[in-house]
C-alpha cells in the first residue's frame, strides 16, 4: 500500500487562506492582505513572510507580515515602486527558526492578487463602456476624437468579456487595435490631440510607419496614402499586439505549471 | 568615445537587428551602425549615453545606471524590450572591439545575447540589459552581485548563467554568498577553477533549488547559509569565510 510520509512537516497551504487585492489611488498603489492560518497547528513562534514578485520578471520584494503571537491577520503594503503593481505574484511563507535555520513550515505559492476591474485591461487609454441595447457582442465608436469600445450588456456579455482577461486580450483587443489604427490613419480632425498622440505612439511602437500619422501632410498628400497601405499597417499592429500578449500568456502558464509540479 | 542620443527601436527595428545577428554578414558592424540611426525604425528618447568600452559587466552596469537607474531619465522605460535592443545595437561595435577573440562569429554568438524576447528563461543572457538588471536587483549593495558582474561583457561565463538564470538566486543573500565564494575581491576577478566539481556553480544552483521548499533561505544571512551548505562546497566556503573576515 502506498503511504505518504511528510519528512519536512511543511504544509502546502490552500489558496483560500489568503485574500489579496491591489488598489490604485492616484499615483499610489497599495496591496491589501488578509489571511487566516488558524487550524493548521503552526508553532506560536513561527513568523509569516510575504514575497512579492512582478509576473515574468526578476523584480522582488520581501515583507515581514506578523508572528502568530501577535495574532495579526491583515496588512497593507505600498507597492507603488514596483514596475507594474497590477501584475504581481505572491508567495506566503510560514517560517520557524530552529538551530539557526529558517525552516519553511507553511507555503502558498504563485498567488495572484485581485486588481480593480476597471484597470485589468484598460490601464492605458482605451475607454470601455457597456451598452445594454447593443445586439452584437462589441463594436467601436469614435465620438469626440476618442475611440471607445462598446460591449453589449445583453446576456451578461459585458462582464464575461471584460472580467476575463485570458479571453478578452487575445480574443478581442488585437481586432480593436487594428480598427483604431485604420481610424487614426484616416482621421484628419484629431479632436482630442493628446489622446491621439498616445494612440500614435502605440501604433508606431507596434510597427506601423510613422508617415501614416504625419500631421503636416496637405490634403493631396493625405489622399495619396493608399487604403491598402493603411490596412497593411493596421494588420502589422494587430499581429504584433497579439504576438506580445500570447507570449506573456505562455510564460504565465509555464510558470504556473512549474509551480504546480513543485507542489506535487 | 562620443556621447550618443539614446533612441529606441520600433518592433521593425528590432526585427532588422535580429536578422543581422542571425545572418552575421561580413559588414555587420557598418550595417548595425546604419540601423541605429535609421529614422523610420527608431524613436527619440531624449536621453544621452556615453559609449565607453567597459572593463567588465559591472563597469557597463554602472554606465547604464546613469540613464536607466532610479535617478535616470529612462528609469520608467527600463523594461522596454525594443529600447534595450537599440542600446545593445549601439554598443555593438564597442563590444566587438573590446573582445580580443579573432572569430567574429563567436564574438557575436546567439540571438539571445543581443535581442530581448520577453522570455524570463533567456533574457538574462542579453549582454547589455543582463548586467544592468543584475545591478538593479542588488542596487542597495551592487558589489554583492559581483558573481554576476565580474566577467567581460561578451564572455559572461558559467557562473552568470547559473546565478542570473534563476530569479531566486539573482539577488539577496544567496547572490551575496555566491560572490563571497567564487569572486576574489582583491584581484577583482572570479576564482580560477570554479567550474570544476565538486562545489561548482551548477551544484550550487541545484542545491538551492532542492532546499527551496524546505528552507526560507532568502531570509537567512550569509553566515547562516554557509552553515547549511554541504561538505562538497568546503573549498569555496573557506574562501567565503576569508572574504567575510576582511
Amino acid at each position: 500500500m502506498l503511504k505518504k510520509v511528510n519528512f519536512t512537516g511543511r504544509i502546502d497551504l490552500p489558496m483560500e487562506v489568503l485574500e489579496a487585492s491591489v488598489s490604485v489611488d492616484g499615483g499610489r498603489s497599495t496591496l491589501f492582505l488578509e489571511w487566516n492560518l488558524s487550524g493548521f497547528g503552526f508553532d506560536s513562534a513561527a513568523q509569516i513572510w510575504l514575497e512579492i514578485r512582478r509576473a515574468a520578471s526578476y523584480e522582488y520584494r520581501r515583507e515581514y507580515l506578523a508572528d502568530f503571537k501577535k495574532g495579526l491577520k491583515s496588512a497593507m503594503i505600498d507597492v507603488t515602486n514596483m514596475t507594474d503593481p497590477l501584475n504581481l505574484r505572491l508567495r506566503l511563507k510560514v517560517v520557524l527558526e530552529r538551530e539557526n535555520k529558517k525552516l519553511l513550515i507553511g507555503n502558498l505559492d504563485n498567488f495572484v492578487p485581485r486588481v480593480p476591474e476597471d484597470q485589468t485591461n484598460q490601464r492605458g487609454f482605451l475607454k470601455i463602456i457597456e451598452d445594454k441595447s447593443l445586439e452584437v457582442p462589441w463594436m467601436m465608436k469614435y465620438d469626440g476624437g476618442e475611440p471607445t469600445l462598446v460591449l453589449s450588456g445583453k446576456k451578461n456579455v459585458y462582464s464575461v468579456l471584460k472580467d476575463q482577461s485570458h479571453m478578452f486580450i487575445p480574443g478581442i483587443l488585437p481586432e480593436v487595435v487594428r480598427q483604431v489604427c485604420i481610424w487614426a490613419a484616416k482621421d484628419r480632425d484629431r479632436e482630442n490631440s493628446e489622446l491621439f498622440a498616445k494612440w500614435e505612439k502605440l501604433f508606431i511602437d507596434l510597427g506601423a510607419k510613422k508617415s501614416l500619422f504625419d500631421a503636416d501632410l496637405d490634403e493631396e498628400e493625405f489622399e495619396a496614402i493608399s487604403y491598402n497601405d493603411v490596412l497593411e499597417n493596421a494588420a502589422i499592429c494587430a499581429d504584433e499586439f497579439s504576438r506580445r500578449h500570447s507570449l506573456l500568456d505562455q510564460i504565465n502558464s509555464l510558470y504556473s505549471v512549474g509551480q504546480g509540479d513543485s507542489n506535487a | 568615445m562620443p556621447n550618443i542620443n539614446v533612441r529606441s527601436f520600433t518592433p521593425a527595428g528590432s526585427d532588422a537587428f535580429k536578422r543581422l545577428i542571425q545572418n552575421k554578414p561580413q559588414n555587420i558592424i557598418s550595417e548595425v551602425k546604419k540601423l541605429i540611426k535609421e529614422n523610420s525604425i527608431t524613436l527619440e528618447t531624449g536621453a544621452v549615453l556615453e559609449l565607453k568600452s567597459p572593463r567588465n559587466r559591472y563597469d557597463l552596469a554602472r554606465m547604464l545606471w546613469e540613464v536607466f537607474g532610479s535617478e535616470g531619465l529612462l528609469y520608467p522605460e527600463r523594461r522596454k524590450i525594443d529600447l534595450w535592443n537599440w542600446v545593445s545595437a549601439a554598443y555593438f561595435e564597442t563590444l566587438m572591439q573590446s573582445d580580443a577573440r579573432l572569430d567574429i562569429t563567436k564574438k557575436i554568438g546567439g540571438v539571445d545575447r543581443w535581442i530581448l524576447s520577453g522570455d524570463l528563461l533567456r533574457d538574462h543572457r542579453h549582454l547589455v540589459s543582463g548586467p544592468f538588471f543584475a545591478y538593479e536587483a542588488n542596487s542597495g549593495e551592487p558589489k554583492r552581485a559581483m558573481c554576476q558582474l565580474a566577467t567581460p561583457v561578451t564572455q559572461p561565463g558559467e557562473l552568470v548563467e547559473r546565478i542570473s538564470g534563476k530569479r531566486n538566486l539573482a539577488s539577496g543573500p544567496v547572490c551575496h554568498l555566491a560572490t563571497l565564494m567564487y569572486y576574489d575581491s582583491e584581484k577583482n576577478a572570479l576564482r580560477p577553477g570554479l567550474t570544476t566539481p565538486p562545489g561548482n556553480p551548477k551544484k550550487f544552483s541545484y542545491y538551492f533549488t532542492q532546499i527551496d521548499r524546505t528552507m526560507d533561505y532568502e531570509g537567512m544571512t550569509v553566515e547562516e547559509l554557509l552553515e547549511v551548505l554541504p561538505n562538497n562546497f568546503d573549498k569555496w566556503k573557506k574562501y567565503a569565510q576569508r572574504e567575510l573576515a576582511k
